[in-house]
């Protein structure tokens, strides 16, 4: 990803963080971790957030780990709404069954669904540098150690 | 969100006269008497598997917290078992009930079995079978039907006795079709016929187990499903029939897929001889059909998080 490109998603993301109810801790870098509902009960994406939030080390999780849960809501209604109380719901069973303790944040201004693909994906970003890296799903060798790294730095 | 909620209220199921084509239409409507779940409840998360028994009882599968939950005919919880793992009366995807005299029996779609629990949801074994299983049924008459899922033998009802032993078999494929193509629903008529909807093929197909294939239909012009390439395997895309269920009476109901006017909303009646008799529309999409012993429907609402009980009223 060039700079230009990449600053210019830092500050799409920027934005978009604002409007998502403690997505980001006051720092200059951060992982989010962008999942969407659809995803719960699919295996291999379940799989992948589960193996990070197991690998990573927990100092490496408290210094910025963020999910963040994006879900369809046609008409807009955010978090008050059924679209929004149904993600909310869907993610403690799901957080729940699996023992997952994670900062979550919803997107209830549906800031970052533009950026959902076809699977879940981690976001590095350098707020201060203005750098961005995705690093989709599935989860490749060496790229638990590389968001360690990034977020301890 | 007004109006959805009107609409779930008042239960309206609307008669599609021009999908009933030349037959006779039978106007009926749904009257939702319970509602368990939603998104202000912490009942259910995305349920999967239901059965009922004689006393009015409802056990639920929930893939998203690895249980079944045991509710009363007022719909409270009454009991909840299992959690996620593969040791006994663990699960990793669980997907489908049925309930025979003090048993109940969780299919998990990966185990090669039945998870067997009692009726107050105490685990207490599990039935080794040859495969996979598609779907499981209780048998009017005491017993079991289970759809196996087996490489080397495709197409295959399993009867077993409560204990688990092969009473019986109906098989309704010699080979495979194709990757997927065999995958059905099951449905069980008090007089013992077998319904197999399929899952990737416009079909429902009626079985006695004496004379063999009785009919086979199809609900939306015999379309055969496109396919896609995923790694080397040719994948189906479109759905046809998500599910069937048969009442006390013998009718028998399919869920319409993606190929529907109203995806996994649309329920064509049928009845014994295969004739299409009505069309409801389902308030929500759901992914299954369930009658108890009464006739109440039982189908999902608010994208799984809620089980929604209806009287369905033929005009």
């Amino acid at each position: 990803m060039n700079r230009a490109r990449a600053v210019g998603l830092a500050l799409l993301l920027s934005a978009a963080a604002a409007s998502a109810q403690d997505a980001f801790p006051g720092r200059g870098r951060t992982v989010f971790l962008l999942v969407d509902t659809d995803y719960l009960l699919c295996a291999p994406c379940s799989a992948w957030l589960e193996d990070l939030a197991r690998l990573l080390p927990p100092p490496a999780r408290a210094a910025g780990l963020r999910v963040i849960v994006t879900y369809r809501d046609p008409e807009g209604e955010g978090a008050g709404g059924r679209r929004g109380q149904i993600a909310r719901l869907q993610w403690r069973g799901f957080a729940g069954g699996r023992s997952l303790d994670l900062p979550v944040a919803f997107d209830d201004g549906r800031a970052f669904h533009e950026l959902v693909t076809s699977g879940p994906a981690a976001w590095l970003l350098d707020f201060e540098l203005g750098t961005v890296r995705k690093i989709p799903s599935p989860l490749r060798a060496g790229e638990v150690a590389e968001i360690a790294a990034f977020l301890l730095r | 969100m007004r109006r959805n909620a009107r609409i779930i209220r008042t239960a309206v199921a609307a008669l599609l006269a021009a999908a009933v084509p030349g037959g006779a239409q039978t106007a009926v409507r749904l009257e939702e008497v319970l509602s368990i779940g939603g998104p202000a409840s912490e009942a259910l998360f995305q349920w999967t598997g239901l059965a009922t028994d004689d006393q009015g009882a409802l056990y639920v599968l929930d893939a998203m917290d690895f249980a079944v939950k045991k509710f009363d005919a007022r719909g409270r919880l009454l009991n909840k078992a299992g959690r996620r793992g593969q040791g006994p009366g663990e699960f990793t995807t669980p997907r489908w009930l049925a309930v025979d005299g003090e048993n109940v029996y969780a299919v998990d779609q990966s185990v090669a079995g039945l998870l067997v629990f009692d009726r107050d949801l105490v685990y207490l074994k599990t039935i080794p079978l040859p495969g996979l299983v598609e779907a499981v049924e209780a048998r009017p008459g005491g017993g079991l039907a289970v759809v196996v899922s087996a490489f080397d033998a495709p197409g295959r009802v399993l009867f077993l006795d409560p204990d688990g032993r092969t009473a019986g078999e109906l098989r309704y494929r010699e080979k495979r079709e194709g990757f997927l193509l065999d995958t059905v629903s099951l449905a069980l008529a008090p007089g013992g016929a077998v319904y197999l909807g399929f899952l990737f093929q416009d079909r429902i197909e009626r079985w006695d187990l004496s004379a063999g294939r009785s009919w086979s239909r199809s609900l939306f012009g015999g379309k055969a499903s496109e396919t896609t390439n995923v790694r080397g395997f040719a994948l189906p895309k479109d759905t046809f029939i998500l599910d069937i269920a048969v009442d006390s009476l013998g009718r028998v109901y399919a869920l319409g897929g993606k190929q529907a006017r109203n995806r996994a909303r649309d329920v064509f009646v049928l009845d014994a001889s295969g004739a299409l008799t009505a069309v409801l529309t389902l308030p929500q999409p759901s992914h299954c059909l369930h009658f108890d012993s009464r006739d109440f429907l039982y189908v999902r609402a608010e994208e799984g998080t809620a089980l929604k009980k209806f009287r369905l009223v033929f005009d």
